[in-house]
């Protein structure tokens, strides 16, 4: 029965691991240069 | 001096010039509307817009709105818009 | 094919853009050359899709780039931004390209070579892939390939991209152009541009950039150019007023000029003799584009897209079910003597990966149907013929299939959402899309309307009630589509210039590829996770466990964390009739949208809710502490309006975060479930008003 308990921790746990990884912004928006303020005003 | 608008559904035309100073200008005129080009509207949608035209070989649909800005002379009765003004070229 | 006999001449994946105008078989030629080898995600910050692939050269491995389809480098929004931004190096998080393989129609040379003269001003080697050369030569165009090379000076590969035809020799090409590099015959400027540029290109330096002669032209060239600097406008405005002195209007001037210069190259070369061949991809546009005909043939072709999705997909679907029915039933055999783990596989694991494969004929068809929609060339007239409908909502009719779809399920109708280019367009159809009463909602509407509607007023009004359900949604997307486009995206209503591509035949392999493609997405983004959060579910509606064992499932959800979160939220669904069981039924359908029944049915004890008769009886008997009836016509309404509007679905928001973004799935989850509050709300207290 602990053996069912810890296998059902370690997959739970991953789950939720899982979902906060993919709740990152998918990748860091870089700051643009500031010579590139231009086309903000455009878009 | 009528707009693209104003030759109905099969009517062709010759672009004098393309009006407006914006981004949407410039977008056509790079398409290929350039003046002197020749053009026929092929097809109209059942509420009147968008259109399609036909240019330089190629079909293309613009809103009434967008396709405001095309001025042209008619030419209704002279041939199918299929060539353009520049001979021939694919 | 051995690497060894030739010294690799570069590190070993340049990366090479891939550019063309849209309706070139771009794509095709893209997917010919990286074949399943490719992967696509998303670029920072903006829902503009990225795509790559591997290729294998003799000399090596290169990386294509697939840039979004454009006819001019001034960009016009988002995703055409990106493409200047590549090619400039300027793009982040991707490197600088080698070289650019630009993907012409060799039906539409002079237009298509427009962009490819913009291109070359990067710098960057060229090589011209002339494909649907078939067809070209069907219309009656003749070609003089090495005299075009020659003009242009740069190699041009005649291909046709559905065949396979010109592949070895285009690969050839591309080795040869990365490692000596070329450079495409530079259109001969007036003294007066030559002095403008310079003008624009010293400001620039001043400020400390180096520009490429392509940013150059940007600078000069565009109304809205994509970049700035200090000083760049009053560089600007000089060398607009040296062009003007000139006789050159800003505006028009790289069109004319450049077009001058592509006639010269082309003169002799290339050589347009219409064949009546040339109109037959067209007639049937007479009866597809009439404005009645044309309606009927649209309808007609949705229809069948919709039934088949909706239908065909379901004994598919049922098939799947039974299977994992069966995976269950086996696995809880095999697991007996240890419940916690046999729940945890039985109703987490494989329900979990069972809810995502159930998908997969949903997605498949829907795909299969759009791909030969797309390339047939028949999507770009059901665009023109729905756009007038889509116009003032600031979206446009593009915007309809994947509309249209989401009748069927959101899930793939949000994917196939990529066929809008522009971001914000895109991002907004996403948003509204799941207000479409999908498939799902369905068992929902079925068992309200047909245990509280229909008892008490008959066939006709059920169906009626039925067919409401469907509408709400829709009608209510318009507004809000209108709303987020004004207010939240700031959509500038972009122009509707859609080109309208002769009728081809779709090709086997390349519809297949792309089923397999969108498939395979599907499972490895969204199918991971809602995997992850069915099993998340599981576990808060599993534990704790009653501390006796052999409880009722009922008392053991009750007593559930999901349990006790859904009686202490009760009080918010309080004012719609909700009491605490319908209210954690609706919390536990956040995996997929049908399990509110099967969980009503366990906790009106009518033993996993299949019966539905039994679980009617059971609600229909079910009473408040004070002796009212929890479900009357009113509170059924509720219900129905509840879930018509709201997010309950793990899969849509997956999807949705891995199309956009986690914060727009959310923001999407807010403002429906507060729309589905209110709306439930007014719909029980007027209901109840009405029936005294």
């Amino acid at each position: 029965m602990l053996l069912d308990s810890v296998i059902v921790a370690i997959v739970v746990a991953g789950a939720v691991a899982y979902l906060a990884w993919s709740f990152r912004p998918r990748r860091r928006a870089a700051r643009l240069p500031a010579s590139c303020s231009g086309c903000a005003q455009h878009k | 001096m009528s707009s693209v608008k104003d030759l109905g559904l099969h009517g062709s035309g010759e672009i004098a010039h393309v009006a407006g100073r914006g981004p949407l200008t410039q977008r056509l005129l790079a398409m290929g509307f350039l003046p002197g080009t020749r053009l026929r509207v092929v097809q109209v949608a059942p509420f009147g817009d968008p259109i399609t035209v036909e240019l330089d070989g190629w079909r293309v649909s613009l809103r009434l709105r967008e396709a405001d800005a095309l001025q042209v002379k008619s030419t209704n009765g002279n041939g199918n818009g299929n060539g353009n003004g520049k001979g021939g070229h694919a | 094919m051995s690497s060894a006999t030739l010294a690799p001449v570069r590190t070993a994946s340049a990366l090479v853009a891939v550019i063309g105008n849209p309706n070139t078989g771009k794509s095709s030629l893209f997917n010919a050359l990286t074949g399943i080898r490719q992967q696509v995600g998303n670029y920072p910050g903006i829902t503009v899709e990225r795509k790559e692939g591997s290729c294998r050269l003799e000399d090596g491995e290169i990386t294509l780039i697939d840039l979004p389809g454009t006819y001019s480098l001034a960009a016009m929004s988002a995703d055409e931004q990106v493409i200047i931004d590549v090619l400039s190096g300027r793009q982040a998080e991707t490197r600088t390209p080698s070289a650019v393989l630009c993907v012409v129609d060799a039906s539409n040379l002079r237009r298509n070579l427009f962009l490819v003269s913009q291109v070359a001003e990067t710098g960057l080697p060229v090589v011209v892939a002339l494909n649907m050369i078939d067809e070209a030569r069907q219309r009656g165009v003749t070609l003089d390939v090495p005299g075009l090379a020659a003009r242009l000076g740069v190699p041009v590969v005649p291909t046709v991209a559905v065949r396979g035809e010109g592949l070895p020799e285009l690969r050839r090409a591309l080795s040869e152009a990365l490692r000596s590099k070329n450079r495409f015959t530079p259109v001969a400027w007036p003294p007066a541009v030559v002095e403008a540029r310079g003008i624009v290109a010293d400001a620039a330096a001043r400020s400390g950039r180096t520009c490429s002669d392509a940013e150059i032209s940007r600078l000069l060239f565009d109304v809205e150019p994509p970049l700035a600097f200090g000083g760049m406008i009053e560089a600007r405005a000089r060398a607009h007023q040296i062009l003007e002195g000139a006789g050159l209007d800003p505006v028009s001037a790289e069109a004319f000029l450049r077009y001058r210069h592509l006639d010269g190259l082309l003169g002799g070369v290339a050589k347009a003799e219409p064949t009546p061949e040339a109109a037959r991809p067209y007639r049937i546009d007479r009866l597809f584009t009439h404005r009645l005909g044309g309606l009927l043939v649209f309808g007609a072709f949705m229809f069948l897209v919709f039934a088949s999705v909706y239908w065909i997909a379901r004994p598919v679907m049922d098939g799947i079910e039974w299977l994992f029915g069966k995976l269950g039933a086996w696995a809880g055999a095999a697991l007996a003597g240890h419940p916690m783990l046999e729940s945890l596989v039985v109703d987490g694991v494989i329900s979990g990966v069972g809810g995502v494969i159930v998908f997969l004929p949903q997605i498949l068809i829907l795909f299969l149907f759009v791909a030969i929609l797309e390339d047939s060339g028949y999507m770009a007239r059901a665009a023109f013929l729905m756009d007038k409908v889509f116009s003032w909502t600031g979206l446009n009719g593009k915007s309809f299939v994947p509309m249209l779809s989401s009748f069927a399920c959101a899930v793939p109708a949000i994917m196939t959402t990529r066929t809008i280019e522009d971001p914000k367009a895109r991002l907004s159809t996403i948003l509204v899309s799941p207000l479409m009463s999908c498939s799902a909602r369905l068992p929902v509407y079925v068992l309200m309307i047909g245990a509280f509607i229909e008892p008490k007023y008959g066939p006709l009004w059920a169906g009626v009630a039925l067919f409401a359900m469907h509408m709400l949604g829709l009608v209510v997307a318009i507004p809000i589509a209108f709303f987020i486009n004004r207010f939240l995206l700031k959509l500038r209503p972009l122009p509707f210039i859609l080109e309208m591509p002769p009728y081809r035949m779709p090709r086997a392999l390349s519809v297949g590829r792309r089923m397999f493609l969108s498939g395979r997405e599907f499972v490895v983004r969204a199918g991971t996770v809602i995997f992850a959060i069915s099993i998340v579910i599981w576990a808060l509606s599993y534990f704790p466990r009653p501390s006796t064992p052999n409880v009722d499932k009922s008392a053991a959800l009750e007593q559930s964390i999901l349990g006790r979160f859904g009686k202490a939220v009760q009080p918010v669904f309080a004012p719609a009739g909700f009491d605490w069981k319908t209210t954690v039924a609706v919390l536990a359908a956040f995996p997929a949208r049908e399990v509110v029944v099967s969980t009503l049915g366990i906790l009106y004890s009518a033993e996993d809710g299949d019966e539905n008769a039994a679980l009617k009886q059971q609600m229909a008997q079910a009473k408040w502490p004070d002796g009212r009836a929890v479900f009357t016509p009113a509170t059924a309404a509720a219900i129905m309006v509840f879930f018509a509007f709201c997010l309950q679905c793990g899969s849509t928001m997956a999807v949705m975060a891995r199309e956009a973004s986690w914060k727009w799935a959310g923001f999407a989850f807010v403002y429906m479930t507060t729309l589905a509050w209110i709306a439930a709300v007014a719909t029980y207290q007027i209901g109840r008003s009405l029936s005294g």
